[in-house]
């Protein structure tokens, strides 16, 4: 299994979303499309660079984010890092208290860039109730626009 | 009308009385005792047409000038004008008889020149139509230009030459000037000079040039081998146009197809561009589509745990695999109920799960149909630009088709035009060699070249020597007067015998029947011919002691004149010792020196004693 996109990469980005938007708890959908704006930020209005290259299927990801955010948010869980609670809103994650110290022990770069663009999130971008589905339809329409500009010789399809 | 016909010859001085003679328009006979300047006469003549001297005589003293008048051809009037001893000539226009102190039209050099035209010998050759000739000066083939003097001997003819036995046309008997002699009389009767020849040859130079022949012959053999198509230059040249027009057309309307081929290949690459870019969308969309599906069933699956838990009313199991997230246990300690006082909310918090993840699913649904949509447009838009290509394979296959006869057509045309320029160039190559054949040969051939100096057409000479002898019958000269000329001696020969060989008489009447015919014979054919003969004692009657000749008699004498009268249609000036025939006068100017009744005593008027 690659040590990439493996449930524990995927929990420790869930654990910095979840620590930043403490005491704010956060179900899985939220967490999927926030994964995706900290690593994609550059797709954003004023948004900070992008951690991850567009790849040509860039939204492609988005099919296996949701699978490997529960299984991360298993590991945290079974860690004692985050918890989860059954709400009237749903299945909701939250940051436990030892996250805040267990963050702080991790030294790499990538991480304070992953704390920066979630900081950035949460404080410029996110508001209350953002809608998690205009979220992901924006993503996907996003792509299908540009993937569409990539390629000409379309026929009498569309004149951009 | 002859090219030049003699007026009158004229010495003046100041204080002298004018010595004069005047001469007829054909005849002039000039007849009587020895020393009273008759021969004189013609060796002034002579020295007014160029000759370099004229003998001092002491009649002469006192005459500066002498004066030759001449009627040209085109019936003007010109004199010549020399001073005794001096190398310039002057012209007037006009009959000048007397000291004149006019300036004359032009001076001349007595000295001819092939470079100058100012000079006599020119002057005189342009009004004969002869002017810019050459003849041949030895065997080498070294040429030297066309002089009056060259033809001067010709048509005057001192007493000594009459008699001499050297040829008439061998006058200076200088071996060094015979080639240019017999060239010049080549000239007169053929009106053809000597062109320009390549020089003779050593004996070396033969045998290397025969080498030379044979080698170039084997190679114009090998040479003609590699010509490949059965036709002549010109033939060659013809078809070679032709083809020139059938590739001009043929081009055009290959030219006409390949443009429209290479349209069609254009819109070829279009298309395949247009189907690399549709294919790379297909295949984006496609893994797009596979990425989403696993989405989807993260989804469904996650809907089907939710529906568990809801059932079950609690949240065990939801996590799938390995210890409770919860408290650890693992699996096979998992009970029912456990975690139950986390549970209050559950259904709750179960059915806004659910209906969040449904909403994402029904959103994910709805791409994935988007996203096929997008799949089967470009499928088909595939399908399109792939009938598309097929249509213009076809189109392409049918223009080849009808291109590759008309490009075959036009490599055989090409192929053809080159073998005609290899097959060209060969026969130009032909031509070089066989030039250069005929130059080797022209120079070392070991027969007579075809132009030797004295080769006269056989056709002219015996027409020559057939006048010749027409004028000795008509002379009633004793004899059938066969004439025979030999090209190599100059000499003549009649009934066997050759002139040099005859005695005095004979020679001088031959030589007499000779220049005669000469001026005839060229009067006849329009070739260029002074016009005029002067001959000084041309029947002697007078013969040497033990002469074993025929006898001469006056009989010759008397038709001698007459043939002069009928038989030539120039002027003829003769000067001779003897009287001429008593009713000469009625047809021929006639003077008579010193003889008994004459008006003249000589030449020269008889000086006062001063």
């Amino acid at each position: 299994m690659s040590p990439l996109n493996s449930p524990l990469e995927v929990g420790v980005r869930a654990l910095v979303l979840l620590a930043e938007t403490f005491p704010r708890r956060l179900d899985v959908a939220q967490l999927v499309y926030l994964d995706h704006a900290m690593l994609h930020s550059g797709d954003l209005d004023g948004g900070p660079d992008s951690l991850h290259p567009d790849l040509p299927v860039g939204p492609g990801e988005l099919g296996l984010r949701r699978r490997l955010i529960e299984q991360g948010l298993v590991v945290l869980m079974r860690a004692g890092l985050a918890d989860m609670t059954a709400t009237a809103e749903g299945f909701l994650y939250g940051a436990t208290d030892e996250a805040a110290s267990f963050l702080e022990v991790l030294e790499a770069p990538y991480l304070g860039q992953l704390k920066e663009r979630a900081e950035w999130l949460t404080s410029a971008y996110m508001h209350e109730g953002t809608d998690v589905r205009d979220g992901m339809k924006q993503i996907t329409q996003d792509w299908t626009d540009r993937s569409r500009a990539d390629v000409p010789n379309h026929g009498e399809d569309e004149i951009q | 009308m002859s090219a030049l016909t003699l007026l009158h010859l004229t010495f003046v001085g100041p204080g002298k009385t004018p010595a004069a003679v005047e001469f007829g328009p054909h005849l002039t006979v000039i007849y009587g005792a020895s020393d009273t300047g008759k021969s004189f006469i013609v060796e002034a003549i002579d020295y007014m047409l160029g000759a370099s001297s004229l003998k001092e005589i002491q009649e002469a003293d006192g005459y500066t000038r002498i004066l030759l008048g001449l009627r040209l051809a085109d019936g003007q009037t010109v004199t010549l004008s020399r001073a005794p001893d001096d190398n310039k000539v002057e012209i007037h226009s006009g009959d000048v008889r007397a000291l004149t102190t006019a300036p004359p039209e032009k001076t001349l050099n007595v000295r001819h020149s092939a470079t100058s035209e100012n000079n006599l010998s020119r002057y005189l050759l342009k009004l004969i139509g002869a002017d810019g000739r050459n003849l041949l000066k030895n065997q080498r083939g070294d040429r030297v230009s066309l002089s009056f003097r060259h033809l001067a001997h010709l048509c005057v003819i001192s007493e000594t030459q009459m008699a001499a036995p050297r040829s008439p046309v061998l006058t200076s008997g200088q071996n060094t000037s015979a080639t240019a002699e017999k060239s010049a009389f080549k000239y007169l009767l053929t009106g053809a000079d000597d062109p320009e020849r390549p020089k003779g040859a050593s004996d070396v130079d033969k045998k290397v040039g025969k080498g030379k022949i044979d080698l170039l012959d084997q190679v114009i053999t090998d040479t003609r081998s590699s010509l490949t198509i059965e036709a002549n230059e010109a033939e060659l040249q013809e078809q070679l146009g032709r083809l020139e027009t059938a590739l001009a057309s043929a081009s055009a309307a290959v030219g006409d197809l390949i443009a429209r081929r290479s349209a069609l290949l254009g819109r070829t690459r279009t298309l395949e561009s247009q189907t690399t870019g549709n294919r790379t969308r297909a295949g984006e969309v496609s893994s797009l589509l596979a990425r989403f599906d696993l989405l989807r069933q993260q989804y469904e699956s996650d809907l089907a745990r939710l529906q568990m838990v809801a059932e079950a009313g609690t949240l065990l199991g939801y996590f799938r695999t390995g210890t409770c997230v919860f408290c650890g246990a693992t699996p096979e300690h998992q009970q029912d109920g456990h975690h139950l006082h986390e549970t209050t909310q559950l259904q709750a918090a179960v059915v806004a799960e659910t209906r969040k993840t449904a909403e994402l699913h029904t959103d994910l649904l709805t791409t994935i149909e988007d996203l096929e949509d997008q799949l089967a447009d470009l499928d088909s838009e595939h399908a399109a630009c792939r009938d598309q290509n097929e249509a213009l394979r076809r189109d392409l296959a049918r223009l080849d088709e009808r291109l590759a006869p008309l490009n075959a057509d036009s490599q055989e045309l090409l192929a053809t035009r080159s073998r005609i320029h290899a097959d060209l160039a060969v026969h130009a190559q032909i031509q070089r060699l066989e030039e250069m054949k005929a130059n080797l040969q022209s120079s070392t051939s070991e027969e007579p070249p075809p132009t030797r100096p004295d080769g006269i057409p056989a056709a002219d000479l015996a027409e020559f020597e057939r006048m010749v002898q027409q004028i000795l019958q008509s002379w009633k000269v004793p004899g059938d007067n066969g004439v025979t000329y030999d090209q190599n001696t100059a000499e003549i020969t009649v009934d066997g015998r050759p002139r040099g060989s005859r005695g005095k008489g004979m020679r001088s009447v031959i030589h007499a029947a000779f220049s005669t015919a000469l001026a005839g014979y060229t009067a006849a054919r329009g070739l260029p011919h002074p016009g005029f003969v002067v001959l000084d004692s041309p029947v002697l009657t007078y013969r040497e002691p033990h002469e074993q000749d025929v006898q001469l008699t006056h009989n010759v004498v008397e038709h001698f004149y007459r043939g002069l009268l009928s038989d030539v249609p120039g002027q003829v000036i003769v000067v001779e010792n003897g009287d001429p025939p008593r009713d000469l006068d009625e047809y021929a100017t006639v003077y008579a020196f010193s003889t008994p009744g004459s008006q003249r005593a000589g030449f020269f008027p008889a000086q006062a004693e001063g």
